[in-house]
């Protein structure tokens, strides 16, 4: 089968919002920003060359999945610090996981036949690696939980979300912790993995609740992070019509639903535990019960497909009118 | 007569009351500090009590009122560290002052100690365990009129007051979630950095910009003094601003950005306290003067419709009040 174009997902784009060809100027974009995500871009970087190197007249593109946050407000995602601090090193917050959030929206106001243009979603994309919150008013994000690395946020399995950064300033200049180091252990060993201290994966931990203090407070630390977003894009939207869980985890694991969702009436949502268990996640299913305000959803997600929609669009475009 | 004083980079400021009447002034702490104050305030020596209101406890102060023993002092100089600028200072006017007026009774007013017993999972930080051992954890600030806030409202609302978010409306806002009394969650963390920004503070943003920061060549004391002394409103705007001069927009886009983001931080913390309060019975909004702040109270009642038909309290809030009617109690347990 000849391949007309390979598509890249990457995941941060920097000041870089758009999907484009792969040429020597993206190239050289994508190398500035290697540090900003230490576990995916190096890989990706290399795909992108062994690619050129092996088909070199195949096109390449690389769509980001900060594209879908190019809509934030500027009171999302403004650091509020020195501007020559600002413009000197591009800080503010991107956001991911877009190219999820842009298909599930899609999906979730198709099954609902709710008018995604007039829409309030908040979506939970809750992966085996990285899990993120979006708040989608009309379609577009408004604010997401990610920032400009993808470290902020919720709890993730190696990663430990919101934290103060001068906890950060003070564990290096007290106990003389190196920055490399520090990295790596907010990014590698913190999360599910650092707190229980036994897995990343949430799926090994639930067995252990009752036994394990440290497995419980992971859960309930993870479940807690994330309930706080929920209810902060649910305020940010002036409420919301849905919600929506996607990915490896907001698909198949009924009890960390259950246990965000089960005391969420203040919002207008009525949950049927059972429809909640009995979700298997293989297509669209509804967790709340029928009457509730707020509906609530499991949404497989289908990133590669928008990677490939990007592909076709930039396709249909000549080559130099893309931006 | 009992004296008050909070510690205000780079001074310390003082109120005297007598009878429920205020006397208020600042001074710069040196060798002349102590006799200064006395001219001003009355004689150290003849107070009923001196209280010192402490930014941060650390995890050695417990209560938000307790006597100054040595082995409090003690506790004091240990948590110079973790706020090395509001307690480095508290902790010198506190050695002046026991030496200037040793039989007088000294208090000590703690803003953390009502988050000290927060939820494990509102609490730390999902980090190895070495890394939030003692210390290294969430300490919260302004606790002293978070707890107070609880109290008054509970007066007016009954025993039916579960879950109150409880906002401190001031230069350095802050946000507490309250279940029965006890505290469930607040915006300051580790420091008074973390969570709503600032005159002079970058609030909540991506802890990696640390790292990049450290990466061009920035020292750590560097990093700390551009995120909590040269961040926050005054970067936004370009110059010194305070809650009172984002009261109501004037016309410059800095300003406006900058209120917006006052509100729309409040606005999200309040959502994310609601959530795991699980419903809110009461708002409160303390501020210094409401009337001065009431276009800002108003646009933020109008953003916070989605919470529905919620009881919402102004109350005037004053630290001094709040100090004073604290340390009338412990001079009575004396």
């Amino acid at each position: 089968m000849p391949v007309d174009c390979i598509g890249h997902r990457s995941g941060h784009s920097g000041g870089y919002f758009k999907t484009d060809w792969v040429d020597k100027g993206l190239l050289s974009k994508l190398r500035v920003f290697l540090p900003l995500m230490p576990i995916h871009h190096p890989a990706m970087l290399a795909v992108i060359l062994q690619c050129r190197r092996s088909l070199p007249q195949t096109p390449e593109f690389v769509t980001t999945d900060s594209a879908f946050h190019a809509s934030l407000p500027p009171y999302a995602y403004t650091y509020p610090l020195p501007k020559s601090i600002v413009k000197r090193f591009g800080f503010r917050k991107f956001g991911f996981h877009g190219l999820s959030y842009q298909y599930v929206v899609r999906s979730a106001a198709a099954y609902l036949g709710l008018d995604l243009g007039r829409s309030r979603i908040v979506a939970c994309h809750l992966g085996t690696g990285g899990s993120s919150v979006a708040a989608v008013k009309d379609g577009k994000s408004i604010d997401t939980s990610m920032g400009h690395s993808a470290l902020p946020g919720l709890v993730m399995s190696t990663r430990c979300g919101d934290m103060d950064p001068m906890l950060m300033t003070h564990i290096m200049g007290i106990y003389g912790e190196r920055a490399d180091d520090m990295i790596d252990l907010i990014n590698k060993r913190s999360g599910l993995l650092g707190v229980s201290d036994f897995s990343s994966d949430i799926r090994d931990l639930i067995p252990r609740l009752d036994y394990d203090p440290n497995a419980k407070l992971a859960f309930d630390m993870y479940v807690y992070r994330l309930k706080k977003y929920i209810g902060s894009y649910c305020a940010a939207l002036g409420g919301m019509d849905a919600l929506v869980f996607t990915d490896d985890l907001g698909l198949h694991n009924w009890l960390l639903r259950e246990r965000v969702c089960r005391d969420m009436a203040w919002c207008g949502v009525l949950w049927d535990a059972e429809a909640n268990r009995r979700a298997t996640g293989d297509g669209i299913s509804l967790l709340s019960a029928r009457r509730s305000r707020v509906k609530v959803l499991a949404v497989p997600t289908e990133e590669e497909l928008v990677v490939c929609w990007e592909g076709l669009r930039l396709r249909e475009v000549p080559h130099a009118a893309v931006a | 007569m009992r004296l008050l004083l909070d510690a205000d980079p780079p001074v310390v400021r003082w109120c005297r009351e007598t009878e429920g009447a205020f006397r208020t002034g600042t001074g710069a702490l040196g060798p002349a500090w102590a006799s200064a104050l006395a001219k001003r305030a009355g004689p150290l020596a003849r107070a009923t009590s001196i209280s010192y209101r402490l930014r941060h406890g650390g995890d050695r102060i417990s209560q938000p009122a307790m006597r100054l023993t040595p082995q409090v002092l003690d506790a004091v100089r240990d948590s110079v560290r973790l706020e090395p600028e509001h307690n480095g200072l508290t902790y010198e006017a506190m050695r002046t002052m026991l030496k200037l007026a040793p039989d007088v009774l000294h208090i000590v007013m703690c803003d953390t100690a009502f988050f000290l017993d927060l939820p494990p999972e509102s609490r730390l930080y999902a980090v190895p365990a070495r890394l939030r051992a003692g210390a290294m954890r969430r300490h919260g600030g302004g606790g002293l009129v978070h707890q107070w806030a609880w109290q008054r409202v509970r007066e007016l609302a009954g025993p039916g007051l579960s879950g109150m978010i409880s906002i401190q409306l001031a230069d350095h806002t802050n946000v507490a979630a309250i279940k029965d009394g006890r505290p469930v969650d607040t915006t300051m963390g580790f420091t008074p950095v973390e969570g709503i920004p600032s005159h002079t503070s970058c609030g909540d943003i991506d802890a990696s910009v640390v790292f990049e920061l450290q990466a061009s060549g920035m020292s750590m004391s560097e990093i700390n003094e551009l995120l909590s002394a040269r961040s926050g409103f005054r970067a936004l705007v370009g110059r010194p601003c305070g809650l009172r001069d984002l009261v109501r927009e004037n016309g410059d886009p800095d300003q406006a950005l900058a209120r917006k983001i006052l509100l729309y931080d409040i606005v999200k913390y309040v959502g994310a306290y609601a959530a795991v309060l699980g419903g809110v019975d009461a708002l409160c909004l303390v501020a210094e003067d409401p009337r001065r702040d009431g276009p800002l109270i108003k646009a933020l009642c109008r953003e916070l419709g989605f919470l529905g038909k919620v009881k919402a309290v102004v109350l005037k809030g004053d630290i001094w009040r709040i100090m004073s009617c604290r340390a009338a109690a412990v001079e009575k347990e004396n």
